[in-house]
């Protein structure tokens, strides 16, 4: 155990998933000399032929992972920046993610694609700002949103040794996020959700970054309701019951994610709780989402539609009361 | 400057008695505005004052300059994340573009889109794009649009040698060719895509090359020469113009900064560089835009040294100007974030808000 940076861990989890699979290796844009901080090391550890620094041809490098996979390989994609995913969506969607079904199960197309740092808040703009994962979620993509050191490092692991492709998403804004860490490599299986902290007036679900903007709500509102956190970590495949064990509990539930409102990850939940637990809540099942816009660059603007602990506490506020 | 002159000056110097001097002493002036620009905004940046990151021009100032010297007013350009040189050479107002990057309601895009998003399409620019060869087939569009019209409209697509790489802009040189496109297609080549050596990410000798696969004209040309970025670029423009056909023109140049305004605190860069230490050293010495470009009018007997002097004072203060409004403008209200999304706002509860 040592005290580590989410980051560093997400370093020290390449190094892990490398060493344990001899059939992976990793490609991307700027992966050997670690642009985004995250690769360090690797190519002098694993060497060229293992990690490959990609021309900018997101589709193309995507659909090469693809199809060293149907050939038996165990890529790791990844993407400098968080929209990335939308170049590479037809290798994702239509291909990777589609073919063990279509092929009735003769494939396994095992890739692990990590999504990148740049984003919100930070003046990243409209076309570095996105959360893809509500649309990837949507066409049944497995998904997990790390929040925390010691979350990404065991989600990762267990990301690379699936046998299905799985997008593991880094919110920028807890990268500097600290844990007590095994040394050693540890998985935490997907569709696990983590009670990030216990309550029993309101629980509150948040995702990825908007983790820590709960836990400072709850600290904040101690005084006034007692609040529950849960993080689901995983997102597909979900784990409906803990989240469904506290809203039992408490009665009363708001749930949180940064990407946007409609057919968002929240909203999502939000149906399930109210499916689930309708006859266990004393009010409605509140959201706090982004607002349905493109992220602005100037910071007032940009503040306007992410969501943000304010309110979080006013949505908590608005159920208790 | 070292005393011996380079190749770069001594062709410059054949090149100028071709020239007025008005229009020597306006590229000379535009590229100095650039540089200036950038100097400031990597102040800026590095004084924590902007919202976001800036990936800065220097280093190539004389392939924007030359190119849309090289345009007429109703021509157009597409840019890339490194666009503030092309979006200054086009004619972009100054004060607004450092307002802009500045996040301020008095900015192009009223603070909205920042460093990588500028536009301003009563000057025919199609606007900066964040995602590498995005902008390269919206200006075939608008080429073909000018088609449609039966204007003699042109189109410059500038783009990166990263950018040569992805299937959109493969995409696009096909179509252009296929449908007869007035485009002209302007890689800077300037060496590396972020941290990836063009000399292992791009196959074949040269990006011009890739041209001939798609049926029309490419050429290899030295982005550090104003002029003859000017002259190679004019006949390729009224070339596409005439034949309504797409043309490709590489230039050879050098970002002298980062990729970005961040890469200085990557520490470990320093024990890995990507590229090599004296590189950029010696691309100032020898093949500066603007250092061989003064030093040819000056050795040629064009303007006096002291006419050359002044207008760097004189940029400086403008520039220095531009600062100031950006700082002291405002930024937008919060409530504006939403404004904007759609063309009609009157539906209810569109766009959602992030709480209700």
């Amino acid at each position: 155990m040592a005290d580590k940076s989410y980051i560093a861990t997400i370093i020290e989890g390449y190094h892990e998933a490398m060493a344990e699979f001899d059939d992976s290796f990793l490609i991307g844009e700027d992966i050997r000399h670690a642009l985004m901080g995250t690769t360090r090391d690797l190519v002098e550890e694993f060497g060229e032929e293992r990690v490959l620094d990609s021309p900018i041809s997101e589709q193309g490098f995507h659909g090469l992972a693809v199809g060293a996979a149907m050939d038996g390989k165990r890529p790791i994609i990844e993407y400098q920046i968080n929209t990335m995913s939308y170049l590479g969506m037809d290798q994702l969607v239509n291909n990777a993610q589609k073919l063990r079904h279509m092929t009735d199960g003769q494939v396994s197309i095992p890739i692990t694609i990590t999504v990148n740092t740049a984003g919100a808040p930070g003046g990243s703009a409209q076309q570095h700002s996105d959360n893809a994962y509500p649309s990837l979620l949507n066409y049944g993509v497995k998904t997990v949103v790390p929040s925390t050191a010691y979350d990404q490092k065991g989600l990762f692991l267990s990301a690379v040794a699936e046998d299905d492709p799985v997008m593991v998403f880094w919110p920028s804004s807890v990268l500097g996020q600290r844990s007590e860490v095994p040394d050693e490599p540890y998985r935490i299986p997907l569709g696990e959700a983590d009670v990030k902290r216990e309550g029993e007036d309101v629980t509150v679900v948040a995702i990825g970054e908007t983790v820590p903007m709960a836990l400072s709500a709850a600290e904040e509102l101690s005084d006034e309701a007692d609040i529950e956190v849960v993080d689901p970590r995983s997102l597909l495949p979900l784990d409906e019951e803990t989240i469904f064990e506290s809203v039992r509990k408490t009665n009363r539930v708001v749930v949180v994610d940064s990407t946007n409102r409609t057919c968002g990850t929240a909203g999502d939940i939000a149906a399930r709780i109210a499916n689930h637990n309708f006859w266990d809540l004393d009010a409605p099942v509140k959201r706090v989402t982004r607002a349905d816009a493109p992220v602005s660059y100037s910071p007032p603007e940009e503040q306007y539609i992410l969501p943000d602990e304010e309110t979080i506490i006013r949505a908590v506020r608005d159920i208790v009361m | 400057m070292s005393h011996e002159k380079s190749e770069q000056t001594e062709t410059l110097l054949s090149q100028v008695p071709e020239y007025e001097e008005e229009t020597l002493l306006e590229m000379y002036q535009q590229m100095q505005e650039i540089r200036e620009f950038e100097q400031k905004t990597s102040e800026l940046t590095e004084a924590g004052e902007l919202p976001g990151a800036v990936h800065l021009y220097l280093g190539q100032e004389a392939i924007a300059v030359g190119t849309c010297l090289a345009l007429g007013e109703d021509d157009f350009i597409g840019s890339t994340h490194r666009g503030h040189g092309h979006v200054l050479a086009k004619g972009g107002d100054i004060d607004r573009m450092m307002a802009e990057i500045a996040g301020r309601e008095t900015g192009l895009n009223r603070g909205r889109g920042g460093s990588m998003h500028m536009v301003d399409f009563s000057l025919g620019i199609f606007g900066c794009n964040a995602i590498v060869g995005g902008s390269v087939p919206h200006v075939a569009g608008g080429a073909l649009s000018a088609k449609l019209d039966g204007d003699d409209r042109v189109g410059v697509s500038f783009f990166g040698d990263g950018a040569s790489n992805e299937g959109v802009v493969h995409e696009t040189m096909n179509m252009a060719s296929v449908w007869d496109l007035p485009v002209v297609f302007l890689c800077e080549n300037n060496k590396y895509a972020v941290s990836t050596p063009e000399e292992y990410a791009v196959a074949g000798d040269q990006i011009s090359d890739r041209a001939d696969g798609y049926g029309f004209s490419g050429k290899t040309i030295n982005g550090q020469n104003v002029l003859t970025v000017f002259e190679e670029v004019k006949e390729a423009v009224e070339s596409a113009r005439e034949d309504s056909r797409p043309q490709l023109v590489e230039c050879k140049t050098l970002r002298y900064s980062g990729h970005f305004s961040g890469e200085k605190q990557l520490a470990w860069l320093e024990d890995r560089p990507y590229r090599p230490d004296d590189e950029v050293a010696t691309w100032k010495e020898r093949r500066d835009p603007i250092g061989s470009f003064r030093e040819a009018l000056v050795e040629g007997d064009v303007v006096p040294e002291a006419r050359l002097d002044e207008i760097d004072e004189e940029v400086a203060a403008e520039i220095e100007s531009a600062a100031e409004f950006a700082m002291e403008s405002d930024y937008p209200p919060a409530e504006k974030a939403v404004e904007n999304v759609y063309a009609d706002q009157d539906y209810p509860n569109l766009p959602a808000s992030k709480y209700r």
